[in-house]
């Protein structure tokens, strides 16, 4: 294969760039064209979940158990009529739904698929296909193939700054649609992401704060259990950083339902009082656009949960795959060894197709569980929560987790057997401390919001026609 | 390349520049200003610096911009006011002002940069690649060691402008009790 690069670096300057380029378009061919076929299935997932929930068949006409429904919801509105209304602001009614959708693919090629090949296993891969070991290896010109379109130093913030963009198109297509249902949609849109944003990124600082670094891969890396030598680590699980800042975690998946407007924060849509909110003048695919960005947008913040606190693409369990290779080969017989380095790339897969999927599908399966099952809010409540009850447990949660890193800078510094002999302290030191955050947001909860709570239902009863001295039944003192 | 990428670039944020003053709608005059933001942030990526690029893109075109935005759209100005009299030379004394301003930066730079040559630039460039630490590193250090009393000061100006802003809307009824949201509600 050598020969192609050589060719096409005539071009382009040098065949480690070819090499680059083809890498990366094949990157974004798998990572692109695996989201828009996933879509689809979501959707149907989606409306079948539901009407489990609801004791229903849900949709079975389409093909067998339903599954061409969502394909063909896409076709459908591939062939529907592109309406205008008239008095709409055309330029900006027109670049509202582009301004949705590019953030959300944008941020497509931040997310960390899969473990980084180098060393030993990058040169046999490059031995594989033939190419110049110059050019592909350890010590060559490209020495690390990562599993992700791009690897920028400060990933996490790429991320937030990208998706931040995202509230533009759904502001500008309520406004500029003309309609007053449609603005008042836009303008709840923005109000809420901007409220629930200050929330995600504390949640977000608590994690890069246990791993030091902005980079997903470092991020993903500090979560990273240690072998020792040993062929399995039955416990590597205990190291993500949901068991560190579990407040954080929590914080943050409340954070990721507002960004991503859905129930029981989908305000800016809300049928019943909206009609569809900010996409009513929207029809055929330009409705789609925004459909489409929203699940987008669900598996970005899914993945993005998932590296900071699941460990991304690390399993539960880890396993060193060099071993376990070893172990297989020597149960063959020597003239069928080729085993070893099957082995080694189902290794390198094992995150990438099944463990991480099966992260982001749990998060999916949560967005469309929490759909299914909880009531919308209402909008002085989703302030509430956001600026009074949110943003103080995450100040406070941030400032923990900090006590919990000055903790673990401090064993680190004062130990002397090395970081060996020491983990067990390390990793004790963390859990404990997070075991402790989540104990005090619970007697928090318990001791004041469910009062302030009681509080708010109370004065809501007295607001429907009861006097202020009445006794409501839900005043707690 | 780079020369190219810059060029193009200073036509974009040119371009977005004179959408803010020329657009008649506020809404796409503030979209402009989106555009120039974005655009700087690209300068910034262009100098390798990829902190202060996505800082400038989640501070300014992620919060503050949609504020304007926000309230833009709730004052909803569609026809043009009734300029009050001290406002009926905004074109005279905005571009009197404006000028001004470009000559005092223009002669700034000029006094400013007459000892850093792009060597110079360079070397604090090789020197950092050679150290091998990212720009954050550098970035937080100094924040938190040289820079502190001013960092902060700027903490202490925002907390109280957030104070400000809380006093200022808080309301109180004829006795001087607040008025809480709570009992609002319905």
């Amino acid at each position: 294969m050598q020969f192609l690069f050589d060719f096409l670096g005539q071009f382009i300057g040098g065949p480690a760039n070819a090499f680059m380029v083809v890498v990366a378009l094949i990157k974004i061919a798998l990572i692109l064209g695996g989201i828009l076929q996933v879509v689809p299935f979501i959707i149907l997932f989606e409306r079948k979940i539901i009407s489990w929930v609801q004791d229903r068949p849900g949709p079975n006409r389409a093909g067998p158990w339903g599954v061409l429904h969502g394909i063909l919801d896409g076709a459908k509105l591939f062939f529907k009529e592109t309406i205008t209304p008239s008095g709409v602001d055309k330029s900006l009614y027109l670049l509202a739904p582009v301004i949705v959708v590019i953030p959300a693919f944008v941020a497509l090629c931040l997310v960390p698929v899969g473990p980084i090949i180098e060393g030993s296993h990058l040169a046999a891969l490059a031995n594989f296909f033939g190419l110049d070991p110059a050019m592909v290896g350890p010590s060559g010109q490209i020495n690390r193939i990562a599993f992700a379109i791009t690897n920028p130093n400060v990933g996490i913030l790429y991320v937030l700054a990208i998706t931040s963009v995202g509230v533009y198109g759904i502001t500008l297509a309520g406004w500029a649609s003309n309609n007053k249902w449609s603005l008042l949609g836009g303008i709840r849109a923005s109000a809420q992401m901007i409220s629930y944003e200050i929330t995600l990124s504390l949640a977000i600082i608590s994690a890069i704060l246990l791993s030091g670094s902005l980079n997903l891969y470092d991020i993903i890396g500090s979560q990273t259990a240690p072998m020792n030598g040993a062929s399995v680590n039955p416990l590597a699980f205990l190291h993500w950083h949901v068991f560190a800042a579990p407040v954080a975690f929590l914080l943050f998946i409340v954070a990721m339902f507002a960004e991503t407007n859905r129930v029981p924060f989908d305000l800016a849509e809300a049928e019943p009082e909206l009609t569809g909110g900010f996409h009513t003048e929207y029809s055929s695919m330009r409705f789609a656009l925004f459909f489409l960005a929203e699940y987008v947008n669900m598996i970005i913040v899914s993945a993005m949960c998932s590296t900071l606190f699941l460990g991304g693409y690390l399993g539960p369990v880890m396993l060193d795959w060099d071993q376990w290779a070893q172990w297989a080969s020597n149960l063959v017989p020597p003239q069928t060894a080729g085993l070893y380095p099957l082995v080694v790339i189902a290794g390198y897969l094992a995150g990438p197709a099944v463990i991480f999927p099966a992260k982001i599908a749990f998060f999916l399966f949560l967005f469309i569980f929490a759909r299914a099952t909880l009531p919308r809010f209402r909008y002085d409540q989703l302030m509430n929560l956001g600026w009074k009850q949110l943003l103080p447990i995450g100040l406070v949660n941030f400032v923990l987790v900090a006590i919990t890193v000055g903790i673990d800078l401090a064993i680190r510094a004062g130990m002397d057997g090395g970081l060996e002999a020491n983990k067990h302290m390390l990793l004790t030191s963390k859990l404990t401390l997070g075991a402790v955050t989540l104990a005090l947001l619970l007697i928090y909860d318990r001791f004041v919001l469910t009062r302030n709570r009681q509080k708010m239902l109370a004065s809501e009863y007295r607001g429907l026609g009861a006097r202020r001295d009445y006794p409501t039944p839900f005043v707690a003192s | 390349m780079e020369l190219i990428i810059y060029y193009t670039l200073f036509a974009i944020t040119v371009g977005f520049a004179l959408g803010v003053l020329l657009n008649k709608n506020t809404v796409k005059s503030a979209m402009s200003l989106v555009g120039v933001m974005i655009c700087l942030a690209a300068n910034f990526l262009l100098m390798r610096q990829e902190f202060v690029a996505f800082i400038q893109i989640i501070v300014y075109a992620g919060a503050i911009m949609v504020l304007f935005l926000f309230v833009i759209m709730l004052l909803n100005l569609r026809e043009r006011e009734t300029t009050p009299w001290y406002l009926r030379s905004t074109r005279f004394w905005g571009g009197a002002l404006g000028l001004t301003f470009f000559f005092v930066m223009a002669w700034g730079l000029q006094v400013f940069s007459a000892g850093t040559t792009e060597p110079a630039m360079a070397a604090v460039q090789a020197d950092l690649a050679a150290r091998n630490t990212p720009e954050i590193t550098v970035l937080s250090t100094k924040m938190i060691t040289h820079y502190i009393v001013p960092f902060l000061l700027t903490s202490v100006l925002l907390l109280v402008a957030v104070i400000g802003a809380i006093v200022m809307a808080r309301r109180q009824d004829e006795d001087g009790n607040e008025i809480l949201v709570e009992d609002e509600v319905a």
